[in-house]
């Protein structure tokens, strides 16, 4: 068994109401593999229970053959599973280098070394570094929510829509960065989403819909399967 | 007016302690505790205690109290922060644990602070209390201000605590922490911060601070059980004029409350002494903060440096 992160029936929600079913997944290491599929579909709901700061309600998270199912986020993250949520993703009354630090947090060492790292990645937070984080513009914040995810040199990460809300040319400018990240860190990624364009990263897709996989294959057999693009992206076509 | 204003600038000073105490305290454990008052009262209690039993060690020139003082007050830290870490064992933590409302935690903090007073009244009973008996002397400055020793003191010890914990939570790894979990919980959490860490150190800085504030309006004014549920509106309203969370806010709110109770109080007395009308007007100071709040909440109800953020 070589995969990074394993997935078995899992099934969570909030309070009562179950949103994801009997979910089955797997990520090899070094491996982008992306989630799509509609609005309210449960993808951000899934990367809450890998990282820990969801119960599920019922099945298995298996990370490098660690049985990590409800355990702490604190416990996740120590063994190099970090997670970018979409929303409310950075610590927007703290400076853009507290926020690093705070992504830094387990590390016990110097970490002077690994800001340099993500100010290579990416250059116009070194320039903002005492700025107050929620003063940035959204782009800004989006870089630092990865930035900050990426301090722990994360063997896994999990990116929740990180392209939301962006112009499409910083969108598209996003992805680059995200897999010169991999290519640069040798990290895997499971990255949500709603947009085709996104997919231009990933080497697998899951389609989750109502809170339940519904299809899983390549991304080039996914973009070429004229069906389940009518189905359920209205036949868009992928730039 | 320019003694009132010293007198505001040491109440103000007290409240200030206390209101950073508990806005950090309301801030990251996301209640407003009603016990805190009373762990204003136990510090003093426990200053006072620990200056009968230790021996007289003489007195600094120029103050009523001397290094007994100084050593009762580190214990009565020390003490207060144990009881505040047992109340969170016993009470909050297994609250916390069956995840209820801030709301119930309030209620629960409530029952606390009734536990706590009715402590010390069975302890000490509710008889007034002074730290010492010798009079404060004061010392004539210019532009006709008068100021006690015990008064510099208080200003000073203010001024170095308020940039001490100001100086943790900004430059210490535990103080960003403490700062990341107010700022966004789950975010913190998922980068590896120890919530329960951070819990403990936030009652171990509010309860320090709780402490020296009551022992320091032990000096200034005098000890009686209900001292600190009195002085929990004051503190209130400074935590919410300032924006809860908001350190530099709770310092603000904190000296804004003391030197306008002094200053109006003292200027309505004034007022009606000249008028010959014998009422005391400073058991009306909490009506100033009373309202305070009202006009906070109609006009600011975040606080008067909430600012929307870009």
């Amino acid at each position: 068994m070589n995969e990074i992160l394993s997935i078995t029936d899992i099934r969570a929600g909030y309070g009562a109401l179950d949103v994801i079913f009997n979910i089955k997944m797997n990520i090899k290491p070094g491996e982008i593999v992306a989630v799509i599929g509609p609005n309210g579909a449960g993808k951000s709901t899934l990367l809450k229970v890998i990282s820990g700061v969801l119960r599920s309600n019922k099945g298995k998270v298996t990370y490098k053959s660690k049985d990590i199912t409800n355990k702490s986020p604190q416990e996740i993250v120590k063994m190099g599973l970090s997670w970018v949520p979409q929303e409310n993703n950075i610590f927007s009354k703290m400076t853009v280098r507290e926020n690093l630090e705070i992504g830094a947090f387990i590390l016990d060492e110097n970490i002077d070394e690994r800001l340099d790292e993500v100010f290579l990645i990416f250059p116009q937070l070194k320039d903002r570094m005492d700025q107050i984080a929620g003063s940035l513009s959204g782009g800004q914040r989006q870089m630092l929510a990865i930035a900050r995810g990426l301090m722990i040199h994360p063997e896994l990460l999990l990116l929740d829509e990180p392209t939301a809300g962006l112009a499409p040319n910083l969108a598209h400018d996003m992805l680059i960065k995200i897999k010169n990240i991999t290519e640069k860190f040798g990290n895997a990624v499971l990255l949500v989403t709603q947009t085709l364009n996104a997919l231009e990263l990933s080497e697998r897709v899951y389609l989750l819909t109502a809170g339940e996989i519904k299809y899983e294959d390549t991304t080039d057999n996914f973009l070429n399967n004229q069906e389940i693009k009518e189905l359920y992206f209205g036949g868009i076509k992928h730039k | 007016m320019a003694d009132l204003l010293v007198s505001g600038l040491v109440f103000g000073s007290i409240i200030t302690l206390g209101a950073i105490g508990l806005t950090l305290m309301s801030d990251i454990l996301g209640f407003f505790n009603f016990a805190y008052g009373e762990y204003f009262t136990l510090g003093a209690y426990i200053s006072f205690l620990f200056l009968q039993i230790l021996p007289n060690m003489g007195h600094f020139k120029g103050l009523s109290f001397g290094s007994s003082m100084i050593l009762a007050v580190f214990i009565s830290v020390g003490i207060t922060i144990i009881v505040i870490l047992l109340v969170d064992y016993l009470f909050f933590k297994p609250l916390r644990k069956m995840g209820v409302s801030s709301l119930f935690m309030a209620l629960a903090s409530l029952g606390i602070s009734f536990i706590i007073r009715a402590s010390i009244n069975i302890i000490w009973g509710p008889k007034v209390r002074y730290y010492s008996t010798a009079i404060q002397i004061s010392k004539e400055l210019p532009f006709g201000i008068h100021l006690k020793m015990e008064e510099l003191v208080i200003i000073i010890s203010t001024v170095v605590l308020v940039v001490s914990v100001f100086l943790f939570l900004k430059r210490t790894k535990m103080g960003k922490a403490m700062r990341a979990v107010s700022d966004n919980t789950t975010l913190a959490m998922a980068s590896g911060v120890d919530s329960n860490n951070v819990i403990m150190w936030t009652w171990i800085i509010s309860g320090g601070l709780a402490a020296i504030a009551g022992t320091f309006y032990g000096i200034q004014v005098q000890l009686r059980p209900t001292m600190g549920w009195e002085f929990l509106i004051p503190l209130f309203v400074a935590v919410i004029m300032g924006g809860i969370g908001n350190f530099w806010g709770a310092l603000v709110g904190g000296m804004i409350i003391g030197i306008s109770e002094e200053l109006i109080t003292g200027l309505i007395q004034n007022l009606l002494n000249s008028m010959s009308i014998t009422t005391d007007v400073s058991v009306y100071k909490p009506a100033v903060a009373f309202v305070f709040v009202i006009i906070i909440l109609l006009f600011k109800p975040y606080g008067i440096f909430a600012r929307k953020e870009g």
